[in-house]
């Protein structure tokens, strides 16, 4: 290696000498000053061979795009930063959380006054349930559907009376009775199934058209 | 791809103390959401290639002749 390189180094220097405009720029000195991109450039001075041309270029290629990526990314990195921070003040200015100050300048009311309260709600659901005392089966004509009111279990008659009677949805109901979804919806179809039963039983569906 | 990913990867590592620096422009809670942003961006940045043809070592030194 030693012995290629000194015939050469006239050469590099002739070289170094001809195009000093070229290596002083920052990128490029910077690029040569890896010992083995020196390296290679002195071998492509003295060998300019199309590999050793090609893989100068591409080792360059290389490094400059990752200077360029590097100086975009830092550059746009730091706005990014600064607009983000601009957003996320916009955001807290705008979604403030303060109950109590007023909604506009001049307004009486304040944010907590305009609140929805869902357990209120749904308390109100339970004192308007109280308030249409009717249950289903007061309200059930058919003797033999009365009947089959009358056989299902206090919580499904509960739930069907919810369900029909003052027409919550399970989920409501579920709020009401403090149970979830899933156990409500189970105990309404479950019920609907008996009563299906039991007017089948008494051939009430059977017959139902033709004769009622 | 694969070579686009390890670049992203290598970039993201290679900028860490630069993020680090970036996120304190924004409050305390903020800062691991802004640090996931940054990072998204930059892998935006790289995949959508918006730094395009990069002369060689040749070509480069063409412009100064």
């Amino acid at each position: 290696m030693k012995e290629h390189e000194d015939p050469c180094t006239s050469e590099v220097k002739k070289y170094i000498d001809e195009h000093q405009e070229f290596l002083n720029n920052t990128i490029v000195s910077t690029f040569l000053k890896d010992q083995d991109n020196y390296q290679l450039f002195v071998q492509t001075i003295c060998y300019p061979s199309q590999a050793n041309t090609k893989k100068l270029d591409d080792k360059f290629r290389a490094y400059y795009f990752n200077i360029r990526l590097t100086t975009f990314l830092s550059n746009t990195l730091h706005f990014n930063a600064i607009n983000y921070d601009k957003k996320y003040k916009n955001v807290k200015m705008r979604n403030q959380l303060i109950l109590d100050s007023p909604l506009t300048d001049d307004s009486e009311y304040t944010l907590k006054d305009v609140i929805e309260d869902k357990q209120q709600v749904s308390s109100l659901e339970a004192m308007f349930s109280n308030g249409r005392d009717y249950s289903l089966e007061d309200l059930v004509v058919d003797e033999r559907l009365y009947q089959a009111i009358a056989n299902l279990t206090e919580n499904q008659k509960k739930i069907l009376n919810l369900a029909y009677v003052h027409e919550l949805s399970d989920t409501e109901i579920a709020t009401v009775m403090k149970k979830t979804q899933q156990a409500v919806s189970k105990s309404h179809k479950k019920a609907l199934k008996r009563l299906r039963r039991s007017l089948n039983e008494t051939g009430y569906l059977g017959n139902g058209k033709g004769s009622g | 791809m694969k070579q686009e990913h390890d670049l992203i990867t290598e970039f993201i590592t290679h900028m860490e103390p630069k993020i680090k620096k970036s996120i304190k422009y924004t409050s305390f809670q903020e800062r691991d959401d802004l640090e996931q942003e940054i990072k998204l961006k930059m892998v935006e940045t790289v995949s959508r290639g918006v730094i395009k043809e990069t002369p060689g070592f040749w070509e480069f030194k063409q412009s100064f002749d």
